[in-house]
C-alpha cells in the first residue's frame, strides 16, 4: 500500500518536472487528502496559496517548494487504508414498469465494486434515469433484488442514503456562500471542528473552486455549480455515487478534467467509492469507465469491459465511424477489397463494418491511397457507440 | 465579528448555525425588552383602570402580531436554506430533538411580544396601585351607596337586612300555598298569580333605612365590612341625625370618583340634604342614574338635580387593581400560545 502511495507521489513530482502543473496540483491534493492529516492539509493549502500567487506565470514555479511538501506527505503516509469488502452493489433480475406509459426496464443484472466506475449510456427516454432512481431507492423495483454491501452495515433507508448519493441532472439550488454550505456539510461528517475548515478548503482546492469559494449560487456558472455539488458529495465520503448527466453543463475541457478527477478520487486508498455515471458523452465516459451499461427501450446491454455476453460480438468485427467528402459508391469501391460487410449512412457519418481480420490502419491506408479525404475517423469496435447504430 | 461568529458556529454548533437562533433569539429578546419598556413607560394612573381594554390594547396586539410575522418570515427564509435531514446527512436523534425545541422556542418567543408589553404595563400599574387600601375603599363605596338610590326597589323594607329571614320564610309560605292551591285544583297557576295578595311590606315607601346591599362583596386582598354591619351603622347615623357622618361618607366617595376618574354628576351636600328631606328617611323622587349617556345633567341650580355615577366603572377599577396584584398571567392564553408554538414547530419541522 505504502509502495503504491510512494509511486503516486513520484508521479506528482514527474508531472511537475514535465510542467503539467494543473494535473500535478490535482494529484498532489489527492495525495494530501489520503493522509487525512491536518498538518499536511495546512501545509498543502499554504502551498496552494503560494501557487495562486504565480497566476499564469508557470515559469516562476519552483520545484524546491513542492519537494518538501511531497516528502512530508510521504512521511505521514495513508491513514486508515480501506480494507473492507470490495463489492458494494448487486443488481439481480430487476424490472420496473410504469403503469401509465407502459414503459419498462427489465432484466437488469450487474454488480459494482469500490473504485470502479460504470458508465450508463443510451438515448434519451430509454430508462437511464429510471435505473439510477431504482439504485438510489427512489423507485421500488417490481421484481428482482438490489443489494447493498456496506462495511458499517445498513440499518434503514435513511442510513442507506447517507452512503449512497444520487446527484440529479438538475442540481438543486443552494443558498449562502459556497464555503458556508460545504462547511455545514463537513460539520455532519467530521467530529473535530478545528479540522472542518481544512477539509473544506482542501476539497475546494481539489475541485478548482478556490477563486469562487465565497460566491453564491447566483454568481456561479452551471459548470462550477456541478463542481460544488461534487465537492459536497465527496466530503460526505460516499460508498456509491450515482451521477445523472453530470457533464451536461460542462465544457469539453471541464468534462475531461472532472471525469479524470472522479476516476482518481474513486480510486482513493482510504475512501474508495463505486460510481455509476449516466451521460450522452459516450467517448468521454468510456475513457474513465470500467464497464458500460447501454440501455435501449429499457433493455440493458453490457459492454465488453464488464465481461458479459456482448464481448464476443464486438471482437468478431471491426466497426468504424467515418466522415469523408466522397460518395457512398466511391467509398464502397475503395473499401470493398478489405472485406467491407456493411455500410450505413446517417446523413453525417458512415458506419462501416469489416471482419475482425481487418485493421483500422489498413482502412486508413486504403483511404489515403484512393485519395479519399478523411474528415473524421473513429474505431468504435470496442465502444458502446456501436449499439446506437443497431 | 459577524463572519467570525458565523465561522465558529458552523464548525462547532451546526445546529445553532442552521436554525439561526443565535441571531433570531437575541433579536427577539431585544424586541421583548423594547415591548416591556413600552409598557412600563406608559403614563398611567388610577383613571385608566376603569377601562377594561387597558391591558388589552388592540393596536399593540396588532403591532406585535405584525412584528411576529415579519421576524418569522425573515427567519424562515434563512432557516429553510439547509435541511440536513432532506440531504440525508447522518444526524443523531439528539440533533433532531434539539432542532425541534429550537423551532418551538423561536415560535413561542416571537409570539409573546404583547405579553411582555402587558407585563411592563402591569409592573408600572402595580407600582402606583400598591398604596391603595382596597378594603377601606370598598367599605367607603359600600357605605356611601346606602344614600344613592340607583334602584328604589333596593330601599324597600323587604330588602332590609333585618327582614332577610322574614323574607325567606314568607317566600317558603307562599310557595307552599301556591303548591297546595294548584295541586288540589283549586286554582290554575295564572289565577293564583293574579289573585295573590300584595305583601304588606311592598306597600311601604322605600326608605334609606332599609338598604342592605354591597356594591363590592368580596376582595381577594381582605374582607370588607358585611352588609349587616354597614346597615346598622347607617341606621344609627340616620336615627341619631348624624348628617355630618352621611356627608363625610359621601365626600369620601366623591374623592374616590375623582381618583378613578369615574364619570359622575354628584354633589354630596345636596345628596345629604335629600336623605334627610323626607319623614322616615323615605327616598325622594330625584332621579339618580348609573349611566351618563342617557341623561344630560340638569342645571345645577335646579331643585331636582339629575345625578349619575358610572358605578360599574368604579367597581371595575377596584377589581382591576386586584387583578394587577394577583399577577396578570392568564394561563389559558399561555397554554394557547404553547399549543400554537408546538403546532407551528411541528408543521415547519415536517416541511
Amino acid at each position: 500500500m505504502q509502495h503504491a502511495f510512494s509511486t503516486h507521489i513520484r508521479e506528482v513530482l514527474t508531472h511537475y518536472e514535465t510542467a503539467d502543473h494543473g494535473l500535478a496540483l490535482r494529484r498532489l491534493l489527492d495525495c494530501a487528502i489520503e493522509t487525512r492529516d491536518p498538518v499536511v492539509f495546512a501545509e498543502t493549502l499554504a502551498f496552494c496559496d503560494w501557487n495562486d500567487t504565480l497566476g499564469m506565470d508557470e515559469g516562476a514555479f519552483r520545484l524546491d517548494k513542492v519537494r518538501p511538501l511531497l516528502e512530508q506527505i510521504e512521511r505521514v503516509g495513508i491513514k486508515d487504508p480501506y480494507q473492507g469488502p470490495k463489492e458494494v452493489l448487486a443488481v439481480e433480475n430487476v424490472a420496473k414498469k410504469y403503469a401509465k406509459s407502459g414503459f419498462q426496464i427489465s432484466n437488469l443484472n450487474f454488480s459494482l465494486e469500490l473504485s470502479k466506475i460504470s458508465g450508463l449510456v443510451g438515448e434519451n427516454g430509454n430508462g437511464k434515469t429510471t435505473l439510477l432512481r431504482l439504485l438510489a431507492s427512489e423507485l421500488k423495483p417490481d421484481s428482482g433484488k438490489i443489494s447493498y454491501f456496506f462495511p458499517e452495515g445498513m440499518q434503514d433507508a435513511y442510513s442507506l442514503k447517507t452512503k449512497l448519493i444520487y446527484i440529479e441532472q438538475r442540481i438543486p439550488r443552494w443558498y449562502g456562500s459556497l464555503m458556508d454550505n460545504l462547511q455545514f456539510t463537513v460539520s455532519h461528517y467530521h467530529d473535530k471542528p478545528e479540522e472542518n475548515r481544512l477539509w473544506t478548503e482542501i476539497m475546494i482546492a481539489r475541485l478548482g473552486l478556490r477563486p469562487y469559494r465565497h460566491l453564491t449560487w447566483g454568481r456561479l456558472s452551471s459548470g462550477y455549480r456541478t463542481r460544488f455539488e461534487l465537492a459536497k458529495t465527496l466530503l460526505r465520503r460516499p460508498k456509491i455515487l450515482l451521477l445523472d448527466e453530470p457533464l451536461a453543463n460542462l465544457d469539453i475541457v471541464a468534462q475531461q478534467t472532472i471525469l479524470q478527477d472522479l476516476k482518481f478520487m474513486a480510486n482513493s486508498v482510504s475512501a474508495p467509492f463505486a460510481m455509476i455515471l449516466s451521460s450522452q458523452h459516450i467517448y468521454e465516459v468510456e475513457k474513465v469507465s470500467d464497464s458500460i451499461i447501454f440501455i435501449r427501450d429499457g433493455v440493458a446491454r453490457y459492454d465488453a469491459k464488464s465481461g458479459n455476453a456482448d464481448q464476443a460480438e464486438s471482437e468478431s468485427q471491426l466497426i468504424l465511424e467515418l466522415e469523408v467528402n466522397a460518395s457512398r459508391e466511391a467509398l464502397k469501391a475503395a473499401l470493398d477489397p478489405l472485406g467491407l460487410s456493411r455500410i450505413q449512412y446517417n446523413g453525417g457519418v458512415y458506419l462501416l463494418h469489416f471482419s475482425a481480420a481487418t485493421s483500422s490502419s489498413e482502412v486508413l491506408g486504403t483511404l489515403a491511397k484512393n485519395e479519399v479525404e478523411t474528415l473524421y475517423f473513429r474505431n468504435i469496435s470496442q465502444s458502446s457507440r456501436r449499439f446506437f447504430h443497431q | 465579528m459577524f463572519t467570525k461568529l458565523n465561522a465558529w458556529l458552523i464548525t462547532r454548533f451546526p445546529l445553532l448555525w442552521n436554525t439561526r437562533v443565535v441571531f433570531v433569539l437575541p433579536l427577539v429578546l431585544l424586541i421583548h425588552g423594547l415591548f416591556y419598556l413600552a409598557g412600563y413607560s406608559q403614563k398611567v394612573d388610577f383613571s385608566d383602570l376603569k377601562n377594561s381594554r387597558f391591558f388589552n390594547a388592540e393596536e399593540v396586539i396588532l403591532f406585535s402580531c405584525l412584528i411576529t410575522v415579519v421576524i418569522l418570515l425573515i427567519w424562515m427564509v434563512h432557516y429553510l436554506r439547509n435541511n440536513p435531514l432532506k440531504a440525508h446527512y447522518p444526524i443523531k436523534k439528539a440533533y433532531m430533538f434539539g432542532e425541534f425545541m429550537l423551532l418551538f422556542l423561536v415560535f413561542f418567543s416571537s409570539a409573546t411580544f404583547f405579553f411582555t408589553y402587558r407585563q411592563g404595563l402591569y409592573d408600572q400599574t402595580k407600582g402606583f396601585t400598591d398604596s391603595a387600601d382596597l378594603v377601606e375603599e370598598a367599605n367607603t363605596i359600600n357605605l356611601a351607596y346606602h344614600f344613592i338610590p340607583l334602584e328604589t326597589d333596593n330601599f324597600r323594607p323587604f330588602r332590609s337586612c333585618d327582614s332577610l329571614k322574614a323574607r325567606k320564610e314568607r317566600g317558603q309560605a307562599r310557595l307552599l300555598l301556591y303548591n297546595l292551591a294548584v295541586k288540589q285544583g283549586k286554582a290554575s297557576h295564572t289565577e293564583y298569580m293574579e289573585n295573590e295578595p300584595e305583601p304588606n311590606l311592598d306597600s311601604i315607601p322605600p326608605s334609606y333605612l332599609y338598604y342592605c346591599r354591597l356594591m363590592i362583596h368580596t376582595l381577594d386582598t381582605g374582607t370588607p365590612a358585611s352588609s349587616e354591619e354597614n346597615s346598622r351603622r347607617v341606621v344609627n347615623w340616620l336615627k341619631t341625625g348624624r348628617k355630618d357622618s352621611v356627608l363625610h361618607a359621601l365626600n369620601r366617595l366623591k374623592v374616590l370618583l375623582i381618583k378613578y376618574d369615574i364619570g359622575h354628576v354628584f354633589d354630596p351636600l345636596s345628596r345629604t340634604d335629600s336623605v334627610f328631606a323626607y319623614p322616615d328617611f323615605y327616598v325622594g323622587s330625584d332621579y339618580f342614574s348609573k349611566y351618563s349617556e342617557y341623561e344630560e345633567p340638569m342645571p345645577t341650580d335646579s331643585k331636582q338635580v339629575s345625578q349619575f355615577i358610572e358605578n360599574d366603572d368604579l367597581t371595575d377599577s377596584i377589581s382591576m387593581i386586584e387583578r394587577v396584584r394577583k399577577g396578570f398571567w392568564q394561563y389559558e392564553i399561555l397554554l394557547i400560545m404553547l399549543y400554537y408554538a408546538m403546532g407551528a414547530a411541528i408543521v415547519l419541522y415536517s416541511f
